[in-house]
This record gives structure tokens, sequence and C-alpha cells, in this order.
């Protein structure tokens, strides 16, 4: 049996790497793709505290279900902003798009 | 750090490459490598879900992400990659944003190093694959019929959680209707 | 737990090994200067179906795409859903198969508008 703790670091890895990419990138892409190994190393908390703490046969796991749904319908949803940004304003650079900043 | 089994090795062995693919996502300087990178983490993360005995889990991460997620992002990355548009993939912030990971981690693996887990299962002891699978999600029903996690996610899906199920399925038909009104446009609106 | 997937990483192990030696083996023998390597222009050339490649590949690809691959991910996690409640049907009986209509009933509305705004043609 793994121990629990060697899968949640994992997970922190995962999560601190991804963390890293989203405030880093500039690419509106590139920060969704980010985001997206964020809410994996999420997911793969959810699942192992499942399994582990065992709280309740499959919350966490219908959680994660949840989340993996929702990441991909926000991913979906994302690029189609990016794509109209894309048209409108010929980049996908999150800090090219400051109309209404100044 | 003692190896008692197989699956720990295969574990070690995932979550090593996983970590790294998860760092070529965010330091490769090609987009295309990078989303190639994450689907590598993704798959890899299906491959610890098996570990852990999630298995469905680990069908739908591969159907989903292998699948959906990783074509949709190379079609966005196509579509938004033209030559006039390419520049650093980094921002200013890059130094920052380095500091605020480091520091992140840091606090999670301490609180996890520091926390008493009340686990169900103690993870010393368990020299090799013993023959009691207690680790592997299987519940009893009513009647006394075995569970696997497929029939326990299904169970909760349709009793505990059957109202975020209908409103997953509205979060799904905006998601649909708002990204094809974006993608498509006005300029080929039906009358 | 690792009995019943061993099999499977096996498979995977070969799978992933077959190319790989298949490389190795190709390096090899291009040391031991068996295999010729004599490039030139054209052979070093991108094949595309015989017409020669012109210009970059870094052209903008049609919106369309995107539209197709959002379908397929939206009716893609329809079946992650229907999967397990096809499992728990035996036990949960009416509510879950009205449940599950009506979720297949408000995606039915997304595929219905999918339709009106011609989605599914090719333009």
């Amino acid at each position: 049996m793994i121990p629990m703790e060697h899968v949640l670091i994992l997970g922190a890895a995962l999560f601190a790497i991804g963390m890293y990419g989203v405030l880093a990138r500039r690419n509106a892409v590139l920060i969704l793709l980010s985001v997206e190994l964020m809410l994996n190393a999420v997911n793969l908390n959810l699942i192992a505290f499942n399994v582990y703490l065992r709280p309740n046969p499959a919350t966490g796991m219908v959680f994660s279900v949840f989340v993996i749904v929702i990441a991909a319908a926000e991913a979906g949803l994302a690029l189609a902003i990016i794509l109209r940004l894309f048209r409108n304003r010929r980049t996908a650079n999150v800090d090219e798009a400051d109309l209404l900043k100044w | 750090m003692q190896i008692h089994s197989t699956e720990q090795v295969v574990f070690y062995l995932l979550a090593v490459v996983a970590v790294a693919a998860a760092l070529g996502v965010v330091f490769a300087q090609d987009i295309i490598h990078s989303a190639l990178f994450l689907v590598v983490t993704l798959i890899l993360t299906a491959g610890v879900y098996v570990l852990l005995s999630a298995e469905f889990l680990s069908l739908v991460q591969v159907l989903v992400y292998g699948g959906g997620v990783s074509i949709l992002v190379m079609f966005a990355v196509m579509i938004t990659r033209v030559r006039d548009a390419r520049g650093p993939l980094d921002g200013a912030q890059k130094p920052i944003a380095i500091v605020a990971g480091l520091a992140i981690v840091t606090v999670l693996v301490l609180m996890i190093s520091r926390t008493e887990w009340q686990q169900a299962i103690p993870a010393v002891n368990r020299p090799d694959e013993s023959p009691v699978r207690v680790q592997r999600v299987i519940t009893q029903t009513d009647k006394g019929q075995l569970m696997s996690d497929t029939d326990a996610i299904g169970h909760d899906l349709f009793t505990t959680f059957a109202v975020p199920f209908e409103v997953a399925s509205l979060v799904l038909l905006v998601a649909l209707v708002g990204a094809i009104y974006l993608a498509r446009g006005e300029e080929d609106e039906v009358t | 737990m690792l009995g019943q997937w061993g099999h499977m990483g096996f498979l995977v192990v070969v799978g992933l090994s077959l190319p790989a030696v298949a490389l190795v083996i190709s390096f090899l023998l291009g040391l031991v200067k068996i295999r010729p390597k004599d490039p030139n222009a054209i052979k070093q050339d991108t094949y595309e179906c015989g017409i020669e490649a012109e210009g970059s590949a870094w052209v903008q690809f049609h919106s369309g795409y995107y539209v197709f691959a959002l379908l397929f991910v939206v009716f893609d996690i329809e079946t992650v859903f229907l999967y397990p409640w096809a499992v728990a049907l035996r036990q949960e009986k009416l509510f879950a198969f009205v449940d599950a209509l009506l979720f297949i009933a408000i995606l039915g509305v997304g595929y219905v508008y999918a339709w009106r705004k011609r989605a599914f043609e090719w333009r």
C-alpha cells in the first residue's frame, strides 16, 4: 500500500507547479493548461482522502467526477473566449488584453 | 523511506515522471510541447488512480482529458498560433511566481507531514500485496452485495448528488451554448 | 491490487519498448555504418502527399474545428455520467431513470441549439 502522505505530496507538487504556471505565463492557453494541472492535483487529493480515510464509500470520487466535468466545461468556454479575444485583438496574451485598464 | 511492494515502486515511477512532465508544462517554450506534456501528466495521474483502486476515475480521466480536453487545447492552439502572435510565453512576473510556487509547496508538504491522519487503513506493516484487499473501495449494499467503485459512484450520484448531477448538465449546456456562440461569432448568425 | 493490472502494465511496457528498440537498433546500425546515412535537401523535406511543401505550418486554422471538438467534449462528458447510471440502474430503479432522462433532455436542448446554429455543418 502506498503511504497516503506520498500521494498527498505528489498532489501538492503538482498543485504548486500549476500555480507557478498560472502566475508566470502570459499566454492565455498556457494559463488554462496550468489551471487544469491544479485541478488535477485537487482531484488526486480528493481521491486519496476517499480511498484512505473513507468517510463515505464514494463521496470523494463523485466530487472528482464533478471537478473533471466542470473543468472540461470551463476549458471549452475559456478557450472559446480566447479564440474570440484572438479574433478581435490578434493576440492570446493576457497582458495585451488591457482595453479596460489604464 | 522503505519500499514495501511493487505498487509503491510503480507509484514512485509514475509520480516522478508526472512531476517532470508537469514541470515541462510550465517551462516549455512551445505551446504544443506544453499541451503534450499536460496530456502525459494527466494520463500518468490516471495510472495513480488505478493504483489507488479508483478505476472508474482513471477511465474518466483518460476519456475526458486524454480524449477530449487535449483535442480542444490542440485546436485552440492551432487557431490562435500564427506567426505574428509569437513572443515570450512567460511574463515579467516570473521570479515572483517561482517564489510563490516554492512557498506553497513548502507549506503544503509541512502541513501534510505534520498532520496526524486518522487512517481507515494503517499504511505501516504491509509487507507485500496482502490477500486481504482492504484498500479496495468495496462496500456492502443493503442486500449484502459487493459494490465496485463504479457502483458506489452511481449510487451516490442518484441519491445524495441527484441535484448537483442535474446542475452539471445545466453547466454543460451553458458551456456548449456559450462556446458555440463565441466561437462562431455574429457574422454567421442564423436569422 | 496490482495483480489484475499487471498484464496491462506489461502491455504498456511492451508497447513503449517496441518503438524504442527500433530507434535504438537503427541508431546502433548507424554507428557501425551498416545503415547508410546520406541526407540531402529533397530527402529531408516534409512529405506531404507527394506535393512539395510550401510556406509555413504556422497558418491559422478555421475556427470550425474548435466547435466540432467542443461538441465532442460535451457529449463525451455525457457518457461519463451515463456509465455509472447504467451500472447503478439495477438498484436505483425509477428515480435514477427519470433523473438521467432529465439530464439527457437538458443536453438535448444544447444539441438542438447546436443544430439550429448550424454548428454541425462545415462552412
